[in-house]
């Protein structure tokens, strides 16, 4: 019980690229036909994309406290069913054979015919601010396997743990009776109650994976080359370079202070329209206190290290920083997991 | 005249101690104190002749129960509860089998855990391992003191929900992984997510954080809610297969606890209303005045006896006084 988790030997990190992310949910999808596809993960999004401004997935994503304030731990509570959302369907009898040739769209429709109030990435694309100055990034989120991970000390049952080769956090599936106090105590909300198990899951990080050398799933099918993975201790890799020597990549709301290992990008933004119409130079389409509050103090310095090193490529001249987020070969983003699942060899079936 | 006098002597000490049962019981009632944690409850089980297993059954209407006062369970979050008062406790052996029959009150029927938010109604009891060579800490036992818990929770009965009870509008044509390696909980053999284990799961502890399965699973239980009150009937051999858990017979003692989650509470795990260590006697005499199910006659009978043995005690002892007057 509220064991503190021992530093791992080394830490996976990863970081993702807000100014890349396209939004379209492949990451999701290589998650969820890897890894929840089995009775009771049905409603399971251990990667998710949501739009931000936003209220995300599930509802209100980051107002259902845990972590931790000033060293101690913030209650938290997990939210509703209803915060997850329901699976629904749609009126195809309205539209494909009421004989109506116009006029009727497909629906969603929850059991007994009501609309449903919400669901994963429910806001999509909604956004903030008023035209001409609206705005919205993609937030990609997986469990951050934090440094100071608030389920695993909230766990009575001693069924979460640290790796020490690579401080991926997971839950032990034998000792785990689902409880779910892990699932008060993440700030992101990222851990899920399976009820045909009755315990509780959350992301792997594709652990299996990494031990064969294979990037997670989400990462290595992202088709914008937003993912980057690595060990952070590795001077020569893309998160020690943009976490700790460019400081461009920035913890997902700091404040939290679970020392997340996950680290963002932050989104550029083109500057405001003033109410004349023209280009405003005091103040950028996204508001910086948004940004601040999203991804710490630190995001000024990073934004404007981001518009240097552009400019400097701009000027054609070489920028480090630059050629790393562009990723010219897919394959520097995996740091040591380059291997390929398709050619790894495989252990042989289990039969039961 | 043997066999009457150890009859009546048996029956003024039940009268006695029923008499000593209700002042305290009723000194404790004003002074408000926790009779629990002073161990001077003693739940008996006598034997029976009749199968006590389910929670309706005759056998249990001779049974004497005891309250046992609950109270949160003490520390900082995420302990609490304490929403469930009191617990009524009555205990039987039958064929070399320890029953344990539960009773509290509790408004709400909680079996499903099936949406996110809900938790489940449920009751525990705990007893020293046979190890143990002192009372353990009735917070999970001690490193040389262990434990040993059966927990019945309610949706485990219940059995495992379908997923359609939260998605009613949920369409899967089949699922890609259907085989034991893909539900890793269960191929683990997590108790929770394997419903061949049954309502009642038998667990081993020695301090916090380590509360696991025990070797074996013969904890049997059955729940029956009814009127705003679960009853719930544990039973087991009374052999223990190993020394972590507990080992009973006949005209020994143990100690006993108990804990109920109350589910629309949000209680589980340490979240829950628990007593102190009790004491369970198991009687190898049967109770007194049972037996035939005549209870109103056999007290009668006796009440009569020990008034006539009175009469003549005082009879005897008047006509004693004068005879050494007037000799």
């Amino acid at each position: 019980m509220a064991v503190p988790a021992k530093p791992p030997i080394r830490q996976m990190a990863m970081v993702f690229d807000l100014n890349k992310c396209l939004g379209c949910q492949t990451c999701t999808v290589a998650c969820k036909t890897l890894w929840t596809d089995t009775p009771g993960m049905d409603g399971m999004w251990w990667n998710i994309v949501n739009t931000m401004p936003g209220l995300g997935t599930p509802r209100d994503v980051f107002s259902h406290g845990g972590g931790y304030k000033n060293g101690k731990p913030v209650p938290g509570r997990f939210p509703s069913q209803a915060d997850f959302g329901e699976a629904w369907d749609f009126d195809y009898e309205a539209v494909l054979a009421s004989g109506s040739e116009r006029g009727e769209h497909l629906q969603p429709r929850e059991a007994g015919g009501t609309s449903p109030k919400w669901g994963p990435n429910w806001d999509e694309d909604l956004g903030g601010g008023e035209y001409p100055n609206s705005y919205f990034f993609y937030l990609q989120q997986v469990c951050a396997n934090c440094s100071k991970p608030a389920c695993l000390e909230a766990c009575p049952r001693t069924a979460i743990y640290r790796r020490e080769e690579d401080g991926i956090i997971l839950i032990d599936e034998e000792r785990c009776h689902g409880y779910r106090f892990c699932a008060e105590a993440c700030p992101y909300k990222r851990v899920y109650f399976n009820q045909k198990r009755a315990i509780a899951q959350k992301c792997i990080s594709c652990y299996p994976r990494l031990e064969a050398g294979v990037a997670p799933a989400c990462v290595r099918q992202c088709p914008g080359r937003v993912r980057h993975l690595d060990f952070v201790d590795n001077k020569d890799g893309h998160i020690y370079k943009l976490v700790k020597k460019w400081k461009v990549a920035l913890p997902l709301r700091p404040d939290f202070g679970v020392e997340p290992n996950v680290y963002y990008v932050p989104p550029m933004s083109p500057l405001a329209f003033n109410e004349q119409g023209e280009f405003d130079e005091s103040e950028s389409r996204i508001p910086i206190d948004y940004l601040r509050e999203m991804f710490g103090k630190g995001v000024d310095a990073a934004l404007d290290t981001l518009q240097v090193e552009r400019e400097k490529v701009a000027a054609g001249k070489k920028s480090e920083l630059m050629d790393i987020l562009i990723a010219r070969d897919w394959n520097d983003l995996l740091g040591p997991f380059t291997g390929n699942p398709a050619t790894i060899e495989r252990p042989p079936a289990r039969t039961p | 005249m043997n066999a009457l006098r150890t009859f009546i002597q048996t029956r003024r000490r039940m009268l006695a101690a029923g008499a000593v049962f209700l002042v305290v019981a009723g000194f404790l009632q004003f002074a408000g104190a926790n009779p629990a944690q002073s161990q001077t409850i003693t739940l008996t089980a006598y034997p029976s002749d009749a199968d006590p297993a389910a929670p309706d059954s005759k056998a249990w209407k001779d049974a004497l129960p005891i309250a046992v006062p609950l109270t949160a369970q003490a520390g900082t979050y995420a302990a609490g509860g304490g929403s469930i008062p009191t617990i009524s406790a009555r205990a039987l052996h039958h064929k070399d089998q320890l029953y344990v029959r539960l009773e509290w009150t509790d408004a709400t029927d909680d079996e499903s855990t099936a949406r996110v938010q809900d938790f489940s109604d449920a009751v525990a009891i705990e007893f020293p391992a046979r190890a143990a060579t002192s009372v353990p800490s009735i917070c999970m036992g001690q490193a040389d003191a262990g434990v040993n818990i059966w927990q019945w929770r309610a949706d485990s009965q219940a059995g495992i929900p379908e997923v359609t009870t939260i998605h009613p509008n949920a369409l899967v044509e089949s699922y890609p992984s259907t085989e034991d390696l893909f539900f890793t909980a269960r191929a683990a053999g997590n108790p929770v997510a394997n419903p061949a284990i049954g309502a009642v799961q038998n667990l081993i502890s020695r301090t916090f954080g380590t509360l696991s399965p025990a070797a074996t699973q013969q904890v049997l239980g059955k729940g029956v809610y009814k009127d705003g009150k679960w009853s719930v009937v544990f039973s087991r051999p009374f052999a223990g297969p190993d020394v972590d858990q507990a080992s009973f017979s006949s005209g020994t003692k143990t100690d006993i606890a108990f804990a109920v989650w109350n589910g629309s509470e949000g209680d589980r795990n340490g979240r829950k209303s628990v007593s102190a260590f009790v004491t369970l006697s198991i009687s190898a005499q049967k109770l007194p005045g049972t037996g035939g199910g005549n209870d109103a006659m056999v007290l009668t009978i006796a009440l009569l006896s020990l008034l006539g043995i009175t009469a003549l005690g005082v009879g005897l002892a008047v006509y004693g006084y004068r005879e050494g007057r007037t000799s």
